[in-house]
């Protein structure tokens, strides 16, 4: 059973271990990653939350561009977090974050100072 | 065939495994507790004898309505809310909006509970709504759907740690998704019986494949319920309203239009009555706005009918009793976005096809918990030479009985209290308690695993077995009687406690008899 073999022993692979060989560099990657994952993930889907609110269409009933964020919350945040796992290099990732993070922060802001 | 590279499977994996350990346990907790919760109208029935499925709205309304208005003052007239409780009354609550002394806006009015067949005012209170005594429910199943909600902890922080439970749930479904690359395949794997460990992985991976996207749907939604007004409100009002909560709750809920002018009432039965017909089954609530002014208009929910998925709500012109349109669920005119907000709900508690599609439910919720437990156990069966592991080894088997027998824990309080008319509310949380207290003290007395499991095995299958008669014993209807007005849920709930004593049964007496083909702790490799 070649399918069971490839997830299993992948399964295995995942077992903790100590590696000498391991660098700063790489260590501070795999930090910086899993920040990113974390909480830079949920701040980037709070801001993306509430900064959507002002380019998101507010439809017939006016309440869509507020109500979709609310409703898609959990699935922007897992957006974020698989952007920073998936992610080839993990400073790839932050760019696209940080980005996306930054405009909609801008949009809470000027929304919050307009009242 | 892989379409995710090596290295971002690594961490995938690692997210998968390591998410479920740290936060498995309780994980587990509210997948058990979510998949009771199903059956939470059911159970109140059963634990709480004369809950239940009476028809509130069969005796007319129209001469009650207008006989208590005349002794209610001008200023709670805003509007009426009618709706049956559980314990089969009528509760009729006519309130304004005024400002509480914390400073918010409240309702404030006369409450009147109605007996359901007379409309004699069994109770009458007045104040704001905070302070009047919370709704008659059964005091075991609210119990347990608190704990599924927030774990008894103060809000917002027991819907903070829930929200994230099913935001790590969200994660293991779609992480495992990307990692079954192979996942036709893996929805018939033949659990292999070479090995128990193999079998267990086989089994892990079969359940967890097959309820992938029910998995999925219950942690989205969930994570929604516990994070739309903790998170959602609060930062949609600071970006979308300049920080007015109030304004955006104006918004989700508009207020009722406020109208001096007489105006005529028509008849709210036969609005109810057509409602009624326009959505195929009996209404839950009824609400007036502006009753006896020209702006008077009537609201009818209903929940959804056999074969529908969400709820209806009818609108009428209470002057002429003309039908105006389906009401949306949130705001005034109907949007795209309410109407998925409808779905969460049904799509949450699996409500909307009746006692079918609960019993579905209910069994995904039984695989999912299955799905927890035994990749918790995986998880930890391959370390289990390591001492801290073994010590997880024992936390898991301890939490994978103790859920269900801290519930049991919880009735056997609840029953005695309620039959001899104590606080059955804090005599529930004590046995909870008093259970997992005594749960902590077997863990730490018995670190064998086969023993600890098998101590676990009894003390579970002799809870089931006797639940039922502790419910017979204090009060509740016995057998005969639920069989004269034929009271099937009862019955069946009785039945399935001891289904579940006699599947521990054998279970027990499987793993205990009969010899193992291979230690848990043996080296297995993949193939």
């Amino acid at each position: 059973m070649r399918t069971r073999a490839s997830f299993l022993t992948a399964l295995n692979s995942t077992k903790p271990r100590i590696d000498p060989g391991v660098t700063m560099t790489a260590k501070l990657k795999t930090v910086s990653r899993w920040l990113l994952a974390g909480p830079g993930a949920l701040i980037a889907a709070i801001l993306a939350m509430g900064g959507s609110t002002q380019w998101l269409p507010a439809g017939p009933a006016e309440i869509d561009n507020f109500l979709y964020p609310v409703l898609l919350f959990p699935g922007i945040w897992a957006v974020f977090f698989f952007i920073a796992i998936m992610f080839d290099h993990v400073w790839k990732a932050a760019i696209l974050i940080f980005g996306i993070t930054a405009i909609h922060a801008y949009l809470v802001f000027t929304a919050f100072s307009a009242g | 065939m892989s379409f995710v590279a090596k290295a971002p499977t690594q961490r995938l994996l690692a997210v998968h495994g390591w998410s479920g350990t740290v936060l498995g346990l309780f994980l587990y907790l509210i997948v058990v507790t979510g998949a009771v919760a199903v059956f939470a109208v059911e159970i109140g029935a059963w634990s709480k004898p004369g809950e239940g499925r009476q028809a509130v709205f069969e005796r007319p309304l129209d001469p009650t309505i207008a006989e208590l208005s005349e002794s209610v003052p001008e200023e709670y007239m805003d509007e009426v809310q009618i709706f049956g409780l559980n314990t089969g009354e009528l509760m009729v609550f006519f309130h304004g909006h005024t400002e509480n002394e914390q400073g918010t806006i409240e309702d404030i009015g006369v409450r009147y509970l109605l007996d359901h067949e007379t409309h004699e005012v069994i109770k009458r209170e007045e104040g704001f709504r905070s302070e009047m005594e919370d709704l008659p429910r059964s005091e075991l199943m609210d119990f347990i759907v608190t704990l599924h909600i927030n774990l008894h902890a103060p809000n917002p922080w027991g819907l903070y740690m829930t929200g994230i439970l099913g935001f790590v749930m969200v994660i293991a479904t779609v992480s495992g998704l990307i990692l079954h690359r192979h996942i036709i395949t893996d929805l018939f794997v033949s659990p292999r019986l070479s090995s128990r460990l193999l079998n267990s992985r086989d089994r892990h991976i079969l359940a967890g494949t097959w309820s992938l996207p029910f998995g999925f749907i219950l942690a989205f939604t969930g994570a929604f319920f516990s994070f739309a007004t903790t998170i959602g409100v609060p930062v949609i009002a600071f970006a979308a309203f300049g920080g007015d909560t109030e304004r955006l709750l104006e918004i989700i809920e508009p207020p009722a239009i406020v109208a001096e002018a007489p105006g005529q009432v028509a008849s709210i039965d036969s609005i109810i009555a057509d409602s009624s017909e326009r959505a195929g089954i009996a209404p839950n609530f009824v609400g007036l706005v502006d009753y006896g002014t020209e702006a008077f208009s009537v609201r009818v929910n209903h929940l959804p009918r056999d074969g529908a998925i969400s709820a209806v709500a009818n609108l009428y012109d209470g002057s002429t009793g003309n039908f105006l349109r389906i009401a949306p669920l949130i705001g005034n005119e109907p949007s795209s976005s309410a109407t998925v907000a409808s779905l969460m709900g049904p799509l949450h508690f699996g409500n909307f096809g009746g006692i079918i599609s609960k019993l579905v439910w209910g069994a995904l919720g039984v695989a999912l918990a299955y799905v927890t437990l035994s990749g918790l156990q995986l998880w930890v069966r391959r370390r289990i030479d390591e001492p801290a592991w073994a010590w997880m080894n024992n936390a898991v088997i301890l939490t994978g009985y103790g859920v269900p027998i801290t519930m049991l824990g919880a009735a056997f309080g609840y029953f005695p209290a309620f039959g001899i008319g104590a606080d059955a509310g804090q005599w529930t949380a004590f046995g909870f308690l008093a259970s997992s207290a005594a749960l902590l003290a077997i863990g730490c007395l018995i670190r064998k695993a086969d023993r600890l499991t098998a101590v676990l095995q009894w003390t579970m299958i002799i809870g089931l077995a006797r639940t039922p008669g502790l419910r017979l014993a204090f009060g509740g209807d016995n057998w005969l009687e639920l069989m004269q007005r034929q009271d099937v849920l009862t019955l069946a709930i009785d039945l399935v406690f001891w289904m579940g004593a006699g599947w521990g049964v054998v279970s027990a007496l499987k793993l205990q008899l009969l010899p193992r083909k291979s230690a848990e702790t043996l080296s297995v490799p993949a193939e």
